[in-house]
């Protein structure tokens, strides 16, 4: 039903997420990096974003930054496993940065299969 | 005697009261009366019935205390003073000695009795009571422990008043005995050659009586010296007599005189002498009988007090050495080994000190050091946690995940749904036990709180300046009132050390110097006007421009035109182009091993201004380096009324 943006860069953790969500009928764009933040057609044309926080090369906060500036429609789902270098709540960075929500790693498939839901009817 | 006198002039010396009737003791006002009185009554009466009230009977008791203290000094003091009136009655003994060689040579020694009223009068009693009022301040204070200064003064010239003291005893005694009892008492023919004999003899004794006074003095005053500093701590300063003219004094006294003596004798004195009836070669076995016992004295006088100052000093310095630095040399002198003395004093007074200081500055510079090992530790720990914690997340996510997946798309009997369920909940308890290392190691100051930036920064700079920056210069410059924001005290923190430590990275090689300061800033509000165009066309809300010097800046965040507290950190590094300006807030970072950096370097910095809801301004140039500007909100009135 709806393109969505999946950045994450752990692999197994990606696809599954795609799968889940193609199940519910979504078009899913799986990126490993934060790198296609900087393509504002493929941010205007989505109309979710789920991120990592810590990737490489562009990072979430990045990302988040760039896709609200491109698109403030869009919606945004943060998640993150904490910090990696410092003990800092980048989950609360990525709401001030304008995530609309966040989500503590680890979770259950549910979680963010409900949360898509719910985003997308609003 | 003496305390007597002291106690008729009413000034109630306080000493050995003890044998004084209870009847007259009883009204003595003297302060170890008074303090007797009390301790009496106190022995006798319960103390609620003396009605004299506490503080009366703590004074009391306290003098007691001084009583005690000036009873110990009496034995002391007794020693002192005998020595001193012993010292000077060297000249009535050595008169007595060269007049009785006279005599046993001339066969006479019975006429030994016709010397002594004079011997007795003079040398003796005058001497005495002249030495007693000099020695006066110094016997005050060492009975009532007052009157210091004056003691010390007098101390220090009572050697040369008491010298001069004994020549004009000496004076008076010569004239006396060698010319005026001659002529009065025993007949001696008034000729020319007469008067001139007996001025001859009185001029030798003349010297040389208070020679052997001053030389018995210096023995004694090396004792006083020695006795004031170690009992009472006062430490006479030595004068500015010199050792080379004591000795020409001395040579002079005891040898020269008693030599031009001698020589007048046997050029002028007849074979016999008329005065004695006695064959002159007596008078000069006398006389130099007389100048060899003296400058014996003398030399064996001199050599003690130089020996002593000598050994005094090795010993010092010996201690010194050893590395007691309170060692101190007594001066007991007062010439130049007493000059000596005081100089060492002073010097390892200054070295004392100054050990002090640098031990003192050891311990500061020790202590910052290991609170910043502690916080650094304490910040690695959180870093290795906080590595640990993510790569551990996300594989808890991939345990979960797939479990979870699994688990839902088994048939509801199946018991493999029971056994991924307890995989699922020894995940759970995975991720609870990272949830707790991680509060455990996360600074728990990340909270919201009201602070002052002056201080945040000084903190961090003083911790960077001790370990970090010691090849580089770091110069802090803030206000004297404080700036309060309200924020992350520990993100102020990080913002700091980050661009700090980013600036010295950057400038690799050269000798670096950075210039941390914290001001009130109000933004002007024509430039706001003008760059709010450039932010409506920027991207992520920066704005870059090239200004019309050359330097490029860049505006991170839309500031308002009021006050904010502005931290700005300036390097003398080579600065930036437009170019690798756009680029710098860029993260960088490796995923894969937990280390290297502060994460996501200027993005964290940038995102730390934006929680505060302030912004960064970044200023750089060849020629003046590379200026970060960070701006955060002040605390506003409203803002503190608020939280309070």
């Amino acid at each position: 039903m709806a393109k969505i943006l999946l950045l994450e860069d752990e692999a197994p953790l990606r696809s599954l997420i795609a799968e889940l969500l193609e199940e519910e009928g979504h078009s899913v764009n799986q990126c490993e990096d934060g790198t296609i933040s900087l393509n504002k057609e493929a941010l205007s044309a989505s109309a979710l974003m789920i991120t990592d926080i810590v990737m490489p090369k562009v990072d979430g906060l990045e990302a988040i930054r760039r896709a609200r500036e491109a698109n403030p429609e869009i919606k945004i789902v943060a998640m993150s496993g904490g910090g990696r270098v410092v003990a800092r709540d980048y989950l609360r960075d990525a709401a001030i940065f304008g995530a609309s929500v966040t989500l503590e790693k680890p979770f259950s498939p549910d979680v963010i299969v409900d949360t898509v839901r719910n985003l997308l009817r609003d | 005697m003496p305390f007597r006198a002291a106690e008729a002039r009413g000034q109630g010396s306080a000493v050995n009261h003890s044998d004084m009737a209870w009847t007259k003791r009883r009204s003595c006002s003297c302060f170890v009366c008074e303090a007797w009185r009390v301790q009496y009554l106190n022995r006798n009466l319960p103390r609620f019935v003396l009605g004299l009230g506490t503080n009366r009977l703590e004074e009391a008791l306290a003098s007691i205390d001084a009583t005690n203290t000036a009873n110990r000094a009496m034995p002391k003091l007794e020693r002192l003073e005998q020595r001193y009136y012993l010292s000077l009655i060297s000249m009535a003994v050595i008169d007595l000695t060269l007049f009785s060689i006279f005599l046993l040579l001339s066969g006479k020694f019975s006429l030994i009795v016709l010397r002594l009223p004079e011997v007795c009068a003079f040398l003796i009693f005058l001497n005495l009571i002249g030495a007693f009022r000099l020695f006066r301040p110094i016997r005050h204070f060492l009975l009532t422990g007052q009157g210091r200064d004056a003691a010390e003064v007098r101390a220090a010239r009572l050697g040369p008043m008491t010298a001069i003291w004994v020549t004009i005893v000496s004076l008076l005694f010569t004239i006396s005995s060698f010319i005026i009892t001659p002529f009065v008492f025993f007949d001696v023919p008034l000729t020319p050659e007469v008067a001139f004999i007996l001025v001859g003899r009185a001029l030798t004794w003349f010297v040389l009586l208070p020679y052997v006074a001053v030389i018995m003095l210096q023995e004694y005053l090396r004792l006083l010296r020695r006795s004031l500093y170690e009992d009472y701590g006062i430490a006479v300063p030595a004068g500015h007599s010199k050792l080379g003219r004591k000795l020409v004094l001395i040579f002079l006294g005891g040898a020269v005189v008693p030599a031009v003596s001698i020589a007048i004798t046997l050029l002028m004195v007849p074979e016999v002498s008329p005065i004695s009836g006695q064959p002159r070669s007596v008078v000069v076995v006398t006389t130099i009988a007389g100048a060899t016992i003296a400058l014996l004295l003398a030399f064996w006088a001199t050599q003690r007090s130089t020996s002593a100052g000598f050994r005094s000093l090795l010993h010092a310095m010996r201690q010194m050495r050893k590395g007691e630095l309170d060692a101190r040399v007594v001066i007991e002198t007062d010439d130049e080994l007493g000059r000596l003395g005081e100089g060492f004093n002073a010097l390892s007074q200054e070295l004392a000190i100054s050990k002090a200081e640098t031990a003192r500055k050891e311990a500061e510079r020790a202590q910052a050091a290991r609170q910043f090992h502690e916080a650094q530790k304490r910040e690695a720990l959180g870093r290795l946690s906080a590595g640990i914690s993510h790569d551990f997340n996300n594989i808890l996510a991939i345990i979960v995940m797939y479990s979870d997946t699994v688990r839902t798309r088994l048939p509801a009997g199946d018991p493999n749904r029971k056994r991924l369920e307890e995989v699922l909940i020894a995940a759970g308890r995975g991720k609870d036990l990272i949830s707790q290392i991680l509060d455990f190691t996360r600074d728990k100051a990340e909270e919201h709180e009201n602070f002052d930036l002056v201080g945040n920064v000084r903190e961090t700079i003083n911790l960077l300046a001790e370990t970090v920056a010691k090849e580089i210069d770091i110069a802090f410059k803030g206000p004297d009132q404080t700036v309060m924001v309200c924020g992350y005290p520990t993100g102020i923190h990080q913002v700091v050390a980050n661009l700090s430590i980013n600036a010295i990275h950057a400038i690799q090689g050269r000798a670096a110097r950075l210039e941390v300061e914290v001001d009130v800033s109000t933004p002007d509000a024509y430039k706001l006007q003008f760059l709010k165009e450039k932010f409506s066309e920027a991207e992520n809300n920066t704005v870059f421009r090239q200004a019309s010097d050359g330097t490029a800046k860049a505006y991170l965040g839309q500031l308002k035109a009021r006050p904010y507290g502005r931290i700005r950190v300036t390097d003398n590094g080579s600065g930036m182009t437009l170019t690798t300006l756009r680029h710098v807030f860029d993260p960088y970072f490796t995923t894969k091993p937990v280390g290297e950096g502060t994460g996501l370097g200027l993005a964290a910095v940038a995102g730390i201004a934006a929680a505060h809801h302030g912004g960064v301004v970044v200023e750089t140039s060849e020629r003046r380096g590379t200026s970060f500007f960070v701006y955060l909100p002040l605390l506003e009135e409203k803002d503190s009324a608020r939280d309070g």
